[in-house]
């Protein structure tokens, strides 16, 4: 037997097969309380990145004049998800902030991946999404993180807790490798069956890594909820991200317009060329 | 043809600010391939302007059939070159892209409205369309397509301004069209002195006395009337004829005065010069290069017909099962060989003599037209050899 916080939180059956039984939240649910989780959520430092980009500018066009991207932004489609991607130099970063700064559906959730941790990146996002849910739905959304995390970490092994010490176990969930805050939020934005209009930016989820890939993948499928949701994620190609590609409109740079080749003739110009696909 | 930089038609067309049609008309043979292939070549070089601008070309032509006389071919091309040379027009094509992804194809309709919509293209852009030999273009929507192109030019406040430069002789159709064109320059009108310079550059070598030298030259540029390939057609016989040989001032204007005038009898007699002193089996041999040729549903490349000669033309052959007949029938040293049957008529396209380059007629529609009737005329004596006369 393991005593978690007060001795009437008790956990049973888990040293030998991780089989976790009859045990109670009831500590941790206190903390589910909106305004308290928040309070015990890191704060991240405010992304004061500034796009320095036109979308006039012919470069741009790609993205900017691309029927999908004018679609996301369209009115006419309150539930929009889209992945943009590119190779380095196609300036995504400073295309997603300046899309961000554009943006003025609801809340706006601007993220951008590249220098900042998983962590504080799965700490913003669950602050976002308590944020435009209300308290009934956050107190069940952080509920199902909490307990999702507790979960983990008992499996990995028993925790020794003296009486009351909340703020150690909070810490203990919280401060946790940003792949098993993810985990646990894959499986909390479930509880969502209502939330305020907001959008989502995010900038580089491909350093997120596969279970980034499984929370946006579960994230966009919760849109449904909201009568305005619009998502816009950047990557570059890569594995983690394959699922959502096929899942979700996706604009490649150039991918496109390279296909357009083969459809054309062998036709011979002035210069003798010829122009095989 | 450094003359074309100063024309007053020209320098109008290019300098002004909006889109706007330059039509290069002439006779066949008169150099208007010549001086299109000409412009693209150094228009980076003569015109600032062009250097950051978007240069796209389609070459008309009957040669490959279908595939370089029709609208939507031409539509295809020209737009691919855009597209090839800037991403930026791709959100032009990208709605009809996708609809056509699926099938593969793409509406004659939608391509005029994808080149159409380059007038409302939203940033400055200049854009070069080279369209020649317009006259071997389909007869069916050469209006259409003329219409287009003067409807790209209509929009004087365009951002994209395109610069849209046309050869072709005078054809029906395009007559009504061309009433509207303002700049127009006529080769038979321009090329006076390089027809000129050319002249005097041969008639030098013949070494002719200074008054037949003038006669010669004087009725050169009486007959030629604008169409260089036959000052050059001219040239050929003439220092075939008379070079390095003892000749009369008069043999050498009487010669030229019984060369045709007109430039398909010069084609035909040299279409008919082929047979002269030539063994049986060469003029059998060309017989068969041009029917492969010209009846061939796609072009064929050299080894093929190499391949297609080795096999005996006669339904009477009684073949062994061996490869030895075919490998002892295949014809050694087969470029020279299609010169030698096929004179000027058959050439290997490419730029090497590569036996998987593929072989085309060369030379005029008309005389490819002049050529299938005389084979076909070969053809029907040879099989009904009593009806002959």
């Amino acid at each position: 037997m393991i005593f978690l916080g007060r001795p009437e939180v008790s956990l049973n059956g888990l040293t030998n097969d991780l089989t976790i039984t009859n045990y109670s939240l009831a500590p941790v649910e206190e903390q589910a309380e909106k305004s308290t989780f928040l309070g015990l959520l890191p704060l991240a430092k405010p992304d004061t990145h500034i796009s320095s980009i036109k979308p006039d500018d012919p470069k741009l066009y790609w993205i900017f004049r691309n029927e999908d991207f004018i679609r996301w932004k369209s009115e006419d489609y309150p539930q929009e998800l889209l992945l943009c991607g590119g190779p380095p130099g196609c300036r995504m970063t400073d295309i997603s902030s300046h899309i961000a700064n554009q943006e003025t559906n609801g809340a706006v959730f601007y993220f951008c991946c590249n220098s900042v941790s998983i962590t504080t990146f799965a700490h913003s996002v669950l602050r976002h999404i308590l944020k435009v849910s209300d308290d009934p739905q956050a107190k069940s959304i952080t509920t199902t993180f909490l307990s999702s995390r507790l979960h983990k970490i008992l499996k990995q092994g028993p925790l020794h807790f003296h009486d009351g010490d909340l703020t150690t176990i909070m810490t203990k969930i919280l401060n946790a490798w940003g792949g098993d805050l993810l985990e646990a939020l894959t499986k909390a934005v479930t509880q969502i069956k209502k939330i305020n209009e907001t959008s989502i930016i995010i900038d580089g989820i491909d350093k997120l890594g596969e279970e980034g890939a499984q929370f946006l993948e579960k994230m966009c499928s919760q849109a449904i909820f909201s009568p305005k949701f619009k998502v816009l994620l950047t990557c570059q190609p890569g594995p983690h991200t394959e699922n959502l590609v096929a899942k979700v409109p996706c604009i490649e740079y150039d991918k496109e317009r390279q296909g357009l080749g083969t459809f054309y003739p062998p036709v011979v110009s002035l210069s003798n060329q010829c122009r095989l696909p | 043809m450094t003359w074309f930089w100063e024309h007053k038609q020209y320098k109008a067309w290019s300098s002004a600010h909006y889109s706007d049609l330059l039509l290069i008309e002439g006779k066949p043979g008169s150099g208007k391939s010549t001086l299109t292939k000409y412009f693209m070549r150094n228009l980076l070089e003569r015109e600032p302007l062009a250097n950051q601008a978007i240069v796209a070309s389609f070459f008309y032509s009957y040669r490959d059939r279908n595939l370089h006389t029709n609208h939507a071919n031409m539509l295809r091309s020209i737009l691919y070159d855009v597209l090839h040379e800037n991403e930026s027009f791709f959100f032009h094509f990208q709605s009809l892209y996708r609809k056509t992804l699926p099938r593969g194809t793409w509406p004659y309709d939608s391509l005029k409205n994808i080149l159409l919509s380059f007038k409302k293209h939203p940033t400055e852009e200049r854009l070069y369309l080279i369209i020649d030999a317009m006259d071997e273009s389909d007869d069916k929507d050469r209006r259409d397509i003329i219409t287009l192109l003067r409807q790209l030019c209509g929009n004087e406040h365009s951002t994209c301004v395109v610069k849209i430069f046309v050869a072709s002789r005078p054809i029906t159709g395009l007559n009504h069209n061309v009433a509207e064109v303002e700049h127009i320059i006529k080769m038979q009108d321009e090329n006076g002195p390089d027809i000129l310079k050319f002249a005097e550059s041969f008639l030098g070598k013949l070494k002719l006395s200074t008054t037949f030298h003038k006669k010669t030259k004087d009725y050169i540029i009486q007959y030629a009337q604008g169409v260089f390939v036959w000052v050059y057609l001219v040239q050929n016989e003439l220092l075939l004829n008379y070079h390095e040989i003892g000749y009369r001032n008069q043999d050498i204007y009487d010669f030229l005065r019984s060369l045709p005038t007109e430039l398909d009898e010069f084609y035909e007699r040299m279409f008919r010069k082929l047979e002269e002193n030539k063994k049986q089996q060469d003029i059998q041999d060309g017989v068969r290069m041009f029917q492969l040729v010209l009846f061939s549903f796609r072009p064929l490349r050299a080894e093929e017909i190499q391949q297609a000669l080795a096999i005996p033309d006669s339904t009477d052959i009684e073949y062994s099962p061996s490869d030895e007949p075919f490998e002892n029938g295949l014809i050694q040293e087969f470029p020279k060989r299609i010169i030698h049957c096929g004179g000027n008529f058959l050439e290997i396209k490419g730029i090497r003599d590569s036996p998987r380059n593929p072989i085309a007629f060369s030379g005029l529609t008309r005389i490819k037209e002049m050529v299938l009737f005389n084979l076909c005329i070969k053809q029907f004596t040879h099989s009904f050899p009593d009806l002959k006369d």
